[in-house]
């Protein structure tokens, strides 16, 4: 009788230890190889847009806040450009992918998550909100993005980070 | 008789007031400055400002304590726990530099969350996670003649970093490495930024006397010991007259 309670406590608290909720949110989701894997046919080489200080200032007003980069490196092929952004979230640096193909989000994925919390916003649910967003002559998105509530911050840098990469996306074709 | 000995005794008073008030007088006038701007201490951001002349900050010298930098290419690159600086200037938000590697012109810069690649200008090529090269921010960093390497805290063999490609290699043959340190900035680069004693601080220091040394204090006392005579005596004058 007593192993048998024993047995299933334990096993109680073992499910309880590798419930979600009882994780942590930070972690590397994606590696570059991988996003490149399943983003292109055949590994292309990267580019670079070196950034003049107008194209720095456009970055700058996306963002909120001074955009320091003196070169955007993405990697492209017929088209379909794979951008690798971060920007922070309340405190640390997210990571994400964007992919994007004539002005318009094909997919948007987080890399790498280093907060506490915040991290639903790699959830598929969540990202294909982004699929198909456009640019706005004002620099918004098209649509508008549900929040989540506990991820205001990394909601955030998520918008921002989808704009950046289709402003950037507007440039690969000037 | 006894209005004689009261006349005496007020001009006494009124002799000893103008003196006292003379001799108070720049005292009690930096308190009264110091007092009033300190009660707009929000309004005039004090406490968010920060002193930067040298004469200012003497009595805090051995207070203030100079942070760590790497020297790099004969430049100080250091933060003051907010910004990173190259020698003078401010580059970008730095909350705390843990490390540095250096190959060339190219630097790269380990800072709080992330790595910093930067050009010997200050010029950023990019912002790096290590989490995209599945590493702790605690990996130590170096560089070879070919590249810049790393290492984690508990491994003892070094790996390239491909900074284009966010990968990780193999070091086939034992790297001859140019290691950066961590190292006190010295004192005619920190000097230049203070950032530990603000404006607040400072005029709270003034105002109580411990700016002007071990004596302000009690300077300041005895001008608020006139300043209290000054009130008796003054009243006394005006009483004595009624």
């Amino acid at each position: 009788m007593f192993p048998a309670r024993f047995l299933s406590v334990a096993a109680l608290l073992g499910a309880l230890a590798l419930h979600p909720l009882s994780a942590q949110a930070k972690g590397t989701y994606f590696t570059l190889e991988q996003m490149l894997q399943e983003t292109f046919a055949q590994t292309p080489a990267n580019k670079a847009i070196w950034l003049d200080k107008a194209q720095k200032q456009a970055a700058t007003s996306v963002l909120q806040r001074p955009f320091r980069k003196a070169r955007v490196k993405y990697w492209t092929e017929a088209g379909r450009n794979l951008w690798v952004l971060s920007e922070i979230g309340k405190e640390k640096p997210i990571t994400f992918a964007v992919i994007t193909h004539d002005g318009v989000i094909e997919r948007i994925e987080v890399m790498a998550f280093r907060e506490i919390r915040g991290d639903e916003i790699r959830m598929p649910a969540y990202t294909a909100q982004f699929k198909a967003l456009t640019l706005t002559a004002e620099q918004t998105l098209s649509e508008s993005i549900d929040g989540i509530s506990g991820a205001t911050y990394s909601v955030r840098s998520m918008k921002k980070i989808a704009r950046l990469a289709l402003l950037f996306d507007q440039w690969t074709h000037g | 008789m006894k209005s004689n000995l009261r006349r005496q005794i007020r001009l006494t008073l009124f002799h000893w007031h103008r003196r006292s008030g003379v001799a108070a007088a720049l005292i009690i006038v930096l308190v009264t400055l110091t007092g009033i701007m300190l009660n707009h201490t929000g309004a005039l951001a004090l406490d968010k400002h920060h002193p930067q002349a040298g004469w200012l900050l003497w009595p805090y010298e051995s207070a203030m304590t100079r942070p760590d930098g790497v020297q790099m290419n004969g430049d100080w690159w250091w933060s003051d726990g907010q910004q990173l600086y190259r020698q003078h200037t401010a580059l970008m938000p730095c909350r705390a530099l843990l490390g540095a590697a250096s190959i060339g012109d190219e630097h790269l810069i380990q800072c709080d969350g992330e790595w910093l690649w930067l050009m010997s200008d200050g010029e950023l090529l990019d912002s790096l996670d290590p989490a995209l090269f599945e590493l702790s921010l605690s990996a130590q960093l170096a560089a070879d003649q070919s590249g810049f390497l790393v290492r984690q805290p508990d491994q003892t063999d070094w790996q390239r970093l491909n900074l284009e490609m966010y990968q990780l290699s193999a070091v086939m043959t034992q790297p001859t490495l140019a290691l950066v340190s961590l190292e006190t900035i010295p004192e005619a680069i920190s000097s230049a930024r203070n950032t530990t004693i603000s404006w607040q601080r400072l005029i709270l220091d003034v105002h109580s006397g411990r700016w002007f040394g071990t004596f302000g204090p009690w300077l300041v006392d005895l001008a608020a010991l006139i300043l209290l005579f000054l009130a008796c005596s003054g009243f006394w004058i005006w009483y004595s007259r009624r």
